[in-house]
């Protein structure tokens, strides 16, 4: 017996348009204030299919003012802290010796824990000899879930105020991806941790900077910091026609594309400072962005 | 008595080390017998990238000081020291000599509360982290206040 398969050609389009794989965009900067959040959103609004939006600026996050999501979910996120049962602890100083964050120190017959030093590794559980510790939590901030009125996915962070650690959170927002067919991550500014770990595992990690001394300084960092993770990377110039023109040869010289350019127009801050994405109120950039996120996509 | 004072040197020449966690020595000076008698080495704390001030000041309370004559203390080391039942003596400047003589004739007296905010010892606090941004504010801010410890 004989089976011919045909494979019509239709059907091979198909099956390549779903191959495509979900692809993770982060927004990130470096230089604070460039725009990530402006140009996240405009991503978001402009892309095809099912999107998710995670807010990793947990310090400060705003692109609910754009979204406008409604928020149907809020979790408290805490960490793991020592608590000493006194009555058990015979003042070995063990724990002491192991924090590398002096989160708990012991002298004489006194054992103290500095909660909001502790970085919650576990390590002074482990080492106590008398299970004199018992695990109490430290509230380190809040994750929201909901939808937009467009149906994208919405996740963001909320650091609790006082809070300094905010990468376990970020890492809580990001473990609630749904893992939508496009997933936009607003980082928070900066080459530090937080900013480390909202960008790590992009699939492409998108730069928003100007052109000013600033932009190009901190911008030069943040390349550096993205080729150690292996995270492929191209510009959005933002406020372009301000400042000069030593950030575009620069990123010319390395071989790092410039995606896009975003006028400096009083247009776009005016709907900014209502709450309105500069999509909504521009046109062009509304085809651009779309353009813009079938390139990455690629 | 034991006073332990934060130095920059091993000896009573040495210049007072302003700050008390990240110190680079403490010079233990021990009234009774009118000599130093034992020099804690503070380097550990000085590398330590969070909690110098908790760090430092449990060695001067094992080497059993009773008193602490420094610059500035933190509110985390201040913690620690108060629960240890150690006194300090703060907003001192100079030689080791000059100012342990001055303390014990009575010229410099022990202060009831810390005598600056958490990292103003590092010359930028935790705020700086934001740094750079001309929509995020100035970078320098001065660290992160109180001190949220807790005595078990």
């Amino acid at each position: 017996m004989h089976f011919e398969v045909v494979v019509p050609e239709a059907d091979e389009e198909a099956a390549d348009a779903a191959e495509i794989d979900p692809m993770k965009v982060a927004i990130a900067s470096g230089k604070g204030g460039t725009g990530k959040t402006s140009v996240a959103v405009a991503l978001a609004l402009s892309a095809q299919g099912s999107v998710e939006f995670l807010d990793c600026d947990v310090e400060e996050p705003n692109a609910h003012f754009f979204l406008k999501p409604e928020i149907r979910l809020c979790e408290d996120i805490s960490l793991e802290v020592p608590v000493v049962i006194q009555e058990r602890c015979n003042y070995c100083g063990k724990c002491r010796d192991m924090c590398r964050f002096n989160a708990i120190t012991v002298f004489g017959e006194t054992i103290m824990t500095f909660p909001d030093m502790c970085h919650s590794c576990g390590g002074c559980f482990l080492v106590c000899p008398q299970e004199a510790l018992e695990v109490g939590r430290r509230l380190i901030g809040t994750v929201e879930l909901g939808t937009t009125g467009r149906g994208i996915g919405f996740v963001q962070g909320r650091l609790r105020i006082g809070e300094a650690m905010a990468p376990p959170l970020i890492r809580a927002v990001k473990a609630r991806s749904t893992d939508s067919r496009t997933v936009i991550i607003d980082c928070p500014p900066g080459t530090s941790c937080p900013a480390m770990v909202a960008v790590r595992d992009a699939d492409y990690c998108l730069l928003v900077t100007e052109p000013t001394p600033f932009g190009l300084h901190d911008l030069k960092i943040m390349t550096g910091v993205l080729k150690r993770l292996k995270v492929s990377h191209g510009v959005v110039l933002n406020r372009a026609g301000l400042g000069d023109d030593t950030l575009e040869h620069w990123c010319l010289d390395k071989g790092i594309p410039i995606h896009l350019k975003i006028p400096f127009s009083r247009k776009i801050a005016e709907a900014y400072a209502k709450g309105i994405p500069m999509t909504e109120v521009d046109k062009d950039l509304r085809d651009a962005f779309t353009r813009l996120i079938l390139e990455i996509g690629k | 008595m034991k006073i332990a004072i934060s130095a920059q040197g091993t000896d009573m020449a040495s210049e007072v080390d302003p700050r008390f966690g990240r110190a680079r020595y403490f010079v233990i000076f021990d009234t009774d017998r009118d000599r130093i008698t034992q020099v804690i080495d503070n380097q550990a704390a000085q590398d330590a990238a969070h909690g110098a001030g908790i760090g430092a000041a449990t060695k001067v309370a094992e080497a059993g000081a009773e008193t602490v004559i420094t610059g500035r203390v933190g509110p985390k080391a201040f913690a620690v020291l108060h629960a240890a039942g150690i006194k300090i003596v703060s907003n001192i400047a100079g030689r080791v000599k000059d100012a342990v003589e001055n303390f014990i004739n009575g010229k410099a007296h022990p202060a009831d509360g810390p005598g600056c905010d958490a990292h103003s010892g590092q010359g930028m606090g935790m705020g700086g982290r934001r740094g750079g941004g001309a929509f995020r504010g100035g970078g320098a801010g001065g660290g992160r206040g109180g001190c949220g410890c807790r005595r078990n």
